[in-house]
């Protein structure tokens, strides 16, 4: 029984795949190479230079296309450690019991307590800046609170009645698993994940804003927004671009999640 | 003056369906009238209706008379006048009518200082008592404590409490007992039983289950998918049920009566 | 005649906690339905835990067919899960929303190796086929029709939904049936109508029952033997007519007492 697609689904689907596609065509061709500094510096946007150029001379598009790409990459392989780490995670301790299950709660709520940046900074410290450090530090993030929402999925569905209809019926725990919990806690982290992709993109924004994360020359949306932060009066294109791009990325998750989330409600389909 | 008159109430859905088709009583100070019906009968809504409270998604037609004040189609300051000092109500589910994060002895408070204007001591004195009347044992330590703190009984006591400290002359009791022991539910039906008729109150009793609405009412309106099927008294219903689904409701009540009849414990 | 089910000095406590059951003796026969009657708080929940071995009781022993009860061993798990089945209480919490139908009745065909090696021997579609085959066989004998099975229980009302869980626990085809207030959500005409599917259920496979329930009315209906508990002991025992009709405890008086009778004709 297909339901009709919401609205906020449509949109964010929208929202996001003009940044995937940017980001993908940005392997395939490029208006120019992003160190190519051959372009007069800080020159507003024209047909040449569809977003100008920067205060070094270098095509704005084109590095915009970068930290489409940068972006993705973040909010994809964060959210897969995180998704991956925190379902693990929180599988063990939704299925902790008495003491262990204590032990796990309030481990699991001090990592939520460490900042993303903190754990950033020592990752530096101990490597150094790069998008897979900063890739690292935001998935470490990223389970923490994926673990926390499973554990708290996998305590609601255990109390259940059919979970224990499921025992009386012979079924072993690991089929318990894989026929009615991973069934039942799929939805809400999807959402969870969707909602992470987009924050996990905003955090690798905010590293490489602060030095932390990619490096130069490479073209993170942060860094670009750092590198024209001292020209934003005089050259504002060079701030609005990257911060629109990312605007754009960050609301087209959170409406993805929120279209996942109506789309996959389980209470909606009770309409008898 | 009636107390309540409500004639060719109708509720309906936005998309029109109907939920409640053309339902007509009325009810006197002293009176009793017990609404019997199963899931899906609109028993519930109506007496949500009655104190205009109906979801927004639903809406009604006819008329609903509380004393002089028409609810259908009133203003929510209107409805607030009438809420509590005309019409009270209890609801099936102790532990949702209650607010789980305020202590008891707070929310019997706020109804004893907004419609009996009591401040200070006044009100401790008042919340005690008004635990007393409904028969809780050890009152002061339900007073301090949370509603998941106590038993479902005592929840519903206080819930029944709640809905007397602001003195109204009706009283809708929508299934307050099926949701406790049986026992419990003994003393809880006998408890209203007792203080509506202390209070010369109009009683409106929805349930599902004949045998207590026998109990408590004298007069009963059988409702099915939102139309009244048949109505008459207590045991003119029980004894003689002119309509089909009414005899069908009442055999089967009648199975499970007739299991306990063992010999004289009655 | 050696009890299906029999349990001997049972109790339970969690830890660092008054006990929740104390000292329960007793024994579920072939041919005899048996009703344990208790309030909340009673321990009737964890003593239907014990009895489906979800939890191990921590003073006493359990036995099934005469051997002492050993989950432990994958064996003789799955034969005591084979003749031992249960039916929950709240038909909304016991199926799975996200499972269809027809897979919910399979679960225990997997699950208990109930497929024969003949049919199993014949490759995945055969044993697809067999399945399919069982699971309508289950639903007709529920009173419900094949095309229930593609779907999913929130399309289900709760009477269909309790249907299901019926048919869930016969597949198996199980010497005993522990039902769990299977009927208390009900509708009473529904009530009166899976009541009548139990009893029928249990004469024709040959199934004993044993029912927990607050509902006298609905135990009497069923049970030959019945048990009182309070507060996990047992107060009564015995056969149901002497139990209900001439009880020894003024607690069974009192329950008895406090169910609402339909009014005799005078």
């Amino acid at each position: 029984m297909r339901r009709r697609i919401p609205h906020s689904l449509t949109a964010g689907t929208i929202l996001v795949a003009v940044i995937v596609l940017l980001a993908v065509a940005s392997w395939f061709w490029l208006p120019f190479p992003i160190d190519d500094m051959s372009g007069g510096r800080l020159e507003a946007p024209s047909w040449h230079h569809l977003f100008g150029t920067d205060k070094l001379g270098r095509d704005l598009f084109a590095r915009s296309m970068i930290g489409a790409r940068i972006a993705l990459e973040a909010g994809f392989f964060a959210s897969l450690i995180g998704g991956l780490v925190g379902v693990t995670l929180g599988l063990l301790a939704g299925f902790a019991q008495r003491w262990w299950d204590s032990i796990a709660a309030s481990l699991l709520d001090s990592l939520i307590a460490f900042p993303t940046l903190l754990v950033a900074m020592l990752l530096v410290a101990a490597w150094s800046a790069s998008l897979t450090t900063a890739i690292v530090a935001i998935g470490f993030a990223i389970a923490t609170v994926i673990a926390r929402v499973t554990r708290l999925l996998i305590k609601r569905v255990l109390n259940q009645d059919f979970i224990l209809a499921s025992r009386a019926s012979g079924s072993s725990w690991p089929r318990i698993i894989v026929l009615h919990v991973l069934p039942n806690i799929w939805p809400t982290l999807l959402v969870a994940l969707a909602l992470q992709f987009g924050l996990a993109s905003l955090s690798e924004a905010s590293l490489s804003y602060l030095g932390l994360g990619t490096p130069p020359p490479n073209a993170s949306w942060g860094s670009l927004l750092q590198e024209a932060q001292a020209t934003v009066t005089t050259a504002p294109v060079g701030a609005i671009a990257p911060g629109l791009l990312l605007v754009a990325l960050v609301v087209g998750t959170n409406l993805v999640a929120d279209g996942l989330r109506e789309y996959l409600d389980p209470t909606l389909r009770r309409q008898s | 003056m009636t107390l309540l008159q409500v004639d060719a109430l109708s509720i309906a859905t936005r998309a029109g369906a109907p939920l409640v088709d053309g339902l007509s009583f009325s009810l006197n100070a002293g009176e009793r009238l017990g609404i019997i019906g199963e899931s899906g009968s609109g028993k519930s809504l109506t007496s949500l209706a009655v104190c205009g409270l109906l979801p927004a998604d639903l809406t009604a037609t006819g008329s609903v008379h509380v004393g002089d004040l028409e609810v259908i189609g009133a203003r929510e300051s209107e409805l607030i006048a009438i809420r509590g000092s005309r019409v009270g109500i209890v609801f099936q589910e102790p532990l949702t009518a209650l607010d789980p994060l305020m202590r008891i002895g707070r929310q019997l408070a706020i109804v004893l200082r907004r419609f009996r204007g009591l401040r200070g001591a006044a009100i401790d004195d008042a919340a005690l008592a008004a635990l007393e009347e409904v028969h809780i044992r050890a009152p002061k330590r339900v007073l301090r404590a949370f509603p998941h703190e106590i038993s479902g009984g005592e929840r519903q006591r206080v819930a029944i409490a709640l809905a007397l400290a602001s003195g109204p002359e009706i009283l809708i009791a929508d299934e307050p007992t099926t949701a406790l022991d049986v026992t419990v539910q003994a003393e809880v039906l006998d408890l209203l039983d007792a203080l509506v008729a202390e209070r010369n109150m109009a009683l409106l009793f929805i349930t599902h289950d004949i045998a207590v609405v026998s109990r408590i009412a004298d007069n009963v309106i059988v409702m099915r998918s939102g139309v009244e099927v048949e109505r008459g008294t207590v045991r003119g219903i029980v004894h003689g049920a002119a309509d089909a689904y009414t005899r069908d409701l009442i055999a089967s009540a009648r199975e499970f009566d007739d299991a306990l009849a063992f010999g004289d414990i009655r | 005649m050696t009890a299906i089910i029999e349990a001997s000095g049972v109790g339970f406590s969690y830890p660092h906690a008054a006990p929740t059951l104390h000292n329960i003796d007793l024994a579920v026969r072939q041919g005899t339905n048996l009703g344990i009657v208790g309030e909340s708080g009673s321990g009737k929940t964890t003593l239907l835990a014990v009895l489906l071995g979800l939890q191990r009781p921590t003073s006493g022993q359990v036995r099934f067919s005469g051997a002492p009860l050993d989950l432990g061993n994958r064996d003789s798990l799955v034969a005591f899960r084979r003749d031992v089945q249960v039916v929950f209480q709240d038909p909304y919490s016991s199926l799975d929303p996200r499972q269809r139908i027809d897979r919910v009745i399979a679960e225990p065909l997997r699950s208990l190796g109930l497929v024969p090696a003949a049919i199993r021997s014949d490759g995945r579609r055969a044993v697809s086929e067999w399945i399919d085959e069982q699971v309508e066989v289950a639903l007709r004998a529920v009173g419900l029709t094949g095309d229930i099975a593609r779907r999913h229980p929130a399309a289900l009302s709760g009477g269909q939904r309790q249907r299901v869980a019926i048919a869930r626990a016969i597949v198996s085809r199980p010497k005993v049936l522990l039902a769990d207030e299977p009927v208390s959500a009900l509708d009473v005409t529904t009530r009166a109508r899976i009541v009548d599917l139990i009893k029928e259920l249990g004469s024709a496979l040959g199934m004993s029952i044993v029912m927990v329930s607050h509902d006298l009315t609905v135990v009497a209906a069923l049970c030959d033997e019945t048990l009182v508990l309070r507060k996990g002991e047992i107060l009564e025992h015995g056969a149901t007519a002497r139990v209900l009709g001439a009880p020894n405890h003024a607690y069974t008086r009192r329950l008895i007492a406090s169910v609402p009778r339909l009014p005799n004709s005078e």
